[in-house]
C-alpha cells in the first residue's frame, strides 16, 4: 500500500534578489488510511510541500517518495503519469475547466491517459454519484455552488483511484455547511485506505485528522533572559531561516546583517554600538530573514526578549515599534 | 483530448464565429484574386487558341501581333498559303479599340478581330449567327450586348448578329469579330493591311522580313504588359494569407492567455504538454478549415460584383483547404510558448 515519505526536504525560491526557504530539512511519513493535516501560517510552506508531492515542484534537497519511488528520478512523461495515476490533487480554487460539464471535468484525467470516452464518462458518472452529484452531471462549473465544484474536483482527483489525495485549502471558499460535506468526503477517502494530505488554516479539521504537521516557524525558547555574546570577526550569531529568539543590541564592535541572494550573501546593513537588530522575528514569530555575522573582532551583543527589550529601550524606540509590538 | 478543444470552441463560440467569418472573407478574397490572376492567362490562351493556328506569321522584329503595332500587306497571306508545308493561311487583324454603343455615352474597350469568313479565327457561337455580310459582327457575351445591337468602332458601324463566349483579353475586354475588309475600312481607312497570318502546318521557309511565333509566344506577348499586375495580385494573395494567419493566431493566442490557469491545472493533474499543444492546433485547424469551406460560398457570392471574369480553378479550391490547415497550425504556434511556459504550480494559487 502507498506510503508517503519526505526526507530532509528543502524548498527554496528566488524572489527577485532574495532566496526564500519556506521548507528547510523537513521530514514526514504518512501511511495508508491516514488523514494528515499540514497547518501553519501563509508562507510556512504547506502548498510547497503539496507541490513537491504532486511532482509539480522539485525540492532543492531531500527525497520525496511515493510508493517507494523517488520522484526526482522521473522524467517528464513519467512525472505526468505520476500526476495522473499516483496522486489526485484538489485545489483551493477548484480549477475546473469552465467549458466542460461536471462529468467531462471528472473524465479529463482518464481521457488524458487514453481511456475511451464512453468508459471515461461512465467512470465520471460513478464518481460524481459517490460525491452526491448525480443530478449535476451535465452542469458546468458556473452553474454549481462552491461546495459542488469542490466535490467535482474531488471526484476528478479520484478518477484514477490514486493512493494519495492532496488537498490544498479545500474548505477555504466554502461556508460551514459545504465545508462539512467536503470534510466528510475527505475522511471517508482516508478510511478507504488512501493517504489524504490536506493543507489548511481551518482548525475545524483537526479532530478529523490522524496526524497534524504544524509548519508554524518555531520561536526558540529563551534559555537566558539576557545573554551577552562576544564574537570573533566573521563569526555568525544566527543564520537566515533560523528560529527567532532575541532582539540583539550591539554593546561594542560591529555586526553585519547579510541576506542570501542568488549571487551569495549580500550585506544589507552594518550595526554599530548602541544599535539593535533582529526585532521582527521574535515579535511576529517569523524565522530569521537574514544572517548576523560579526564584522569586527570582539563584537559584543546582548539579547533581549520582547518585553525586556521594550523596557530596556523605552523612549529610544521609534513610534512604529510601539505599533508593531502592540499588534 | 479533443473534447476540451471542442468544448472550448463552443464555450467561446461568439469569438470563434467572428474569427471564422473574418478569416473566410480573407480566404474568399484570396480565391477571387487567384481567380482574376488565373483568368488573365486563361482567357488570353483561350482566345489565341480558338484561332486554331499552329503558327502565327508576323513582321520580323516584333514579339507578337497585339502588344506591338506592325502591319503587313494583305497579300502576304496569299504568299504564305503557297509556302511548302503550309496547309492553311488566313489573314488576321487584331487591335485594341474603343467601341461606342448606340444609346450609351461612354465608350467601351474591346479587342477587334478581323477574320475571313470560314477562315481561321472565326469564333464559335452561343447565340445568333456568324458574320455573313458587310457591317455585321459577332461579339463576346461578356460585353452584355445582344443581337441587333449596333456599335461603332473607328469609322465603321457594326450590327451584332451573334455572340460568342470566353473570348476576352486583359481582364475581361470582350472581342468583336468582323470581316477583315470591314475592320480595314474601320481602322485603316480601307488600306489592305493585316497584322498577322494564322497558319496551319509548318512552312519549310519564310519570306524575308517575317518570323513565326507559336501560339504560346503570342499568349506571352499579350500577357507581358500584365505581368506586373499579376505579380501584384499574387503578392496581395500571400499578404492576405498572412493576415488570415494573424487573425486566427490572435484568437488562439488570446484564448490561450485566458486559459493559462486551465493549462496549469490540467498539467498539474497529469495532462501532458503535447496534448495541450495538440488541442490548440486542433482549434486553429478547425477555425481555418471551416473558414476555407465557408470562403467558397462567399467567393461565389462575391464574383458577380467584379467587372472581370474569374476562373475558380479546381486546383485553387483543392489547395485552399490544406493551405488553410497549414495556416491554422502556424497560427496556433503563436501560443506554444504560452503553454510551454505555464507553470503547473499556478494551479495552487488562490483564485
Amino acid at each position: 500500500m502507498a506510503t508517503v515519505q519526505l526526507t530532509d526536504v528543502v524548498v527554496e525560491y528566488r524572489d527577485g534578489n532574495q532566496v526564500l526557504r519556506p521548507i528547510d530539512g523537513f521530514s514526514m511519513t504518512a501511511s495508508p488510511g491516514e488523514l494528515v493535516l499540514l497547518m501553519g501560517p501563509s508562507g510556512s510552506g504547506k502548498t510547497s510541500l503539496l507541490s513537491c508531492l504532486a511532482g509539480i515542484l522539485s525540492p532543492r534537497a531531500g527525497r520525496v517518495e511515493i510508493n517507494g519511488v523517488d520522484l526526482a528520478v522521473l522524467d517528464e512523461n513519467a512525472m505526468s503519469a505520476h500526476r495522473r495515476h499516483d496522486v489526485g490533487v484538489v485545489f483551493q480554487a477548484f480549477n475546473l475547466v469552465p467549458s466542460l460539464t461536471a462529468e467531462e471535468n471528472v473524465a479529463v484525467p482518464l481521457l488524458a491517459a487514453g481511456a475511451q470516452r464512453r468508459l471515461a464518462l461512465a467512470r465520471a458518472r460513478q464518481l460524481l454519484t459517490e460525491v452526491g452529484l448525480l443530478d449535476r452531471l451535465t452542469h458546468r462549473p458556473g452553474e454549481l455552488s462552491g461546495g459542488q465544484q469542490q466535490r467535482v474536483a474531488i471526484a476528478r482527483a479520484l478518477a484514477h483511484d490514486p493512493a494519495v489525495i492532496l488537498a490544498d485549502e479545500p474548505t477555504a471558499h466554502l461556508d460551514h455547511v459545504q465545508a462539512e460535506g467536503i470534510l466528510r468526503i475527505l475522511r471517508r477517502l482516508a478510511a478507504e485506505g488512501r493517504v489524504v494530505i490536506v493543507s489548511t488554516h481551518d482548525r475545524r479539521l483537526v479532530p478529523l485528522a490522524d496526524a497534524v504537521v504544524d509548519l508554524t516557524p518555531v520561536v526558540a525558547p529563551a534559555v537566558d533572559e539576557r545573554p551577552v555574546v562576544t564574537l570573533d570577526a566573521n563569526e555568525t550569531l544566527f543564520q537566515q531561516g533560523d528560529p527567532s529568539d532575541f532582539v540583539w543590541v550591539v554593546l561594542s564592535g560591529q555586526v553585519d546583517i547579510l541576506r542570501d541572494t542568488p549571487d551569495g550573501l549580500e550585506t544589507v546593513a552594518t550595526c554599530g554600538e548602541g544599535s539593535y537588530f533582529g526585532e521582527l522575528g521574535p515579535l511576529l514569530g517569523f524565522p530569521r530573514s537574514a544572517t548576523a555575522r560579526a564584522a569586527t573582532d570582539g563584537a559584543t551583543v546582548e539579547g533581549f526578549d520582547i518585553p525586556g527589550f521594550r523596557e530596556a529601550m523605552g523612549d529610544k524606540l521609534p513610534d512604529s515599534w510601539g505599533a508593531l509590538a502592540a499588534h | 483530448m479533443w473534447l476540451i478543444s471542442l468544448r472550448d470552441l463552443q464555450w467561446r463560440r461568439r469569438r470563434f464565429v467572428i474569427g471564422i467569418l473574418a478569416t473566410a472573407v480573407l480566404f474568399a478574397i484570396t480565391l477571387i484574386l487567384s481567380g482574376v490572376s488565373t483568368n488573365m492567362r486563361n482567357e488570353v490562351a483561350r482566345t489565341v487558341e480558338s484561332v486554331g493556328a499552329d503558327h502565327w506569321l508576323v513582321t520580323a522584329g516584333i514579339e507578337g501581333p497585339l502588344a506591338s503595332v506592325a502591319v503587313m500587306p494583305m497579300d502576304v497571306a496569299d504568299k504564305a498559303r503557297n509556302l511548302p508545308g503550309v496547309v492553311r493561311a488566313d489573314p488576321i487583324v487584331m487591335l485594341r479599340q474603343s467601341m461606342h454603343i448606340e444609346g450609351r455615352s461612354a465608350p467601351e474597350d474591346i479587342v477587334l478581330f478581323g477574320v475571313v469568313s470560314d477562315g481561321l479565327g472565326v469564333p464559335g457561337l452561343v447565340s445568333g449567327r456568324g458574320v455573313a455580310a458587310t457591317g455585321e459582327a459577332v461579339i463576346d457575351d461578356w460585353s452584355g450586348l445582344r443581337t441587333t445591337d449596333v456599335v461603332t468602332v473607328g469609322t465603321g458601324a457594326f450590327t451584332i448578329v451573334g455572340t460568342t463566349t470566353g473570348r476576352t483579353i486583359a481582364g475581361g475586354l470582350p472581342t468583336l469579330y468582323a470581316s477583315v475588309e470591314d475592320v480595314q475600312d474601320a481602322v485603316f481607312q480601307g488600306a489592305p493591311f493585316i497584322q498577322a497570318v494564322a497558319l496551319q502546318g509548318t512552312p519549310d521557309a519564310l519570306p524575308d522580313g517575317y518570323r513565326l511565333l507559336s501560339p504560346t509566344a503570342v499568349v506571352d506577348d499579350v500577357m507581358r504588359p500584365m505581368q506586373r499586375l499579376t505579380y501584384s495580385l499574387n503578392l496581395i494573395s500571400i499578404l492576405l494569407w498572412a493576415a488570415a494567419a494573424a487573425v486566427v493566431g490572435s484568437i488562439i493566442y488570446l484564448t490561450a492567455v485566458e486559459r493559462t490557469r486551465d493549462f496549469a491545472a490540467l498539467r498539474a493533474i497529469g495532462v501532458g504538454r503535447r496534448a495541450l499543444l495538440a488541442g490548440l492546433a486542433v482549434q486553429g485547424i478547425l477555425v481555418t478549415a471551416i473558414a476555407a469551406l465557408l470562403s467558397f460560398g462567399i467567393a461565389i457570392a462575391m464574383m458577380p460584383m467584379f467587372p472581370t471574369p474569374l476562373t475558380l480553378t479546381g486546383s485553387a479550391v483543392i489547395l485552399l483547404v490544406p493551405v488553410a490547415v497549414l495556416v491554422g497550425v502556424l497560427a496556433s504556434a503563436a501560443s506554444i510558448h504560452r503553454v510551454l511556459s505555464t507553470d503547473p504550480a499556478l494551479a495552487f494559487a488562490s483564485a
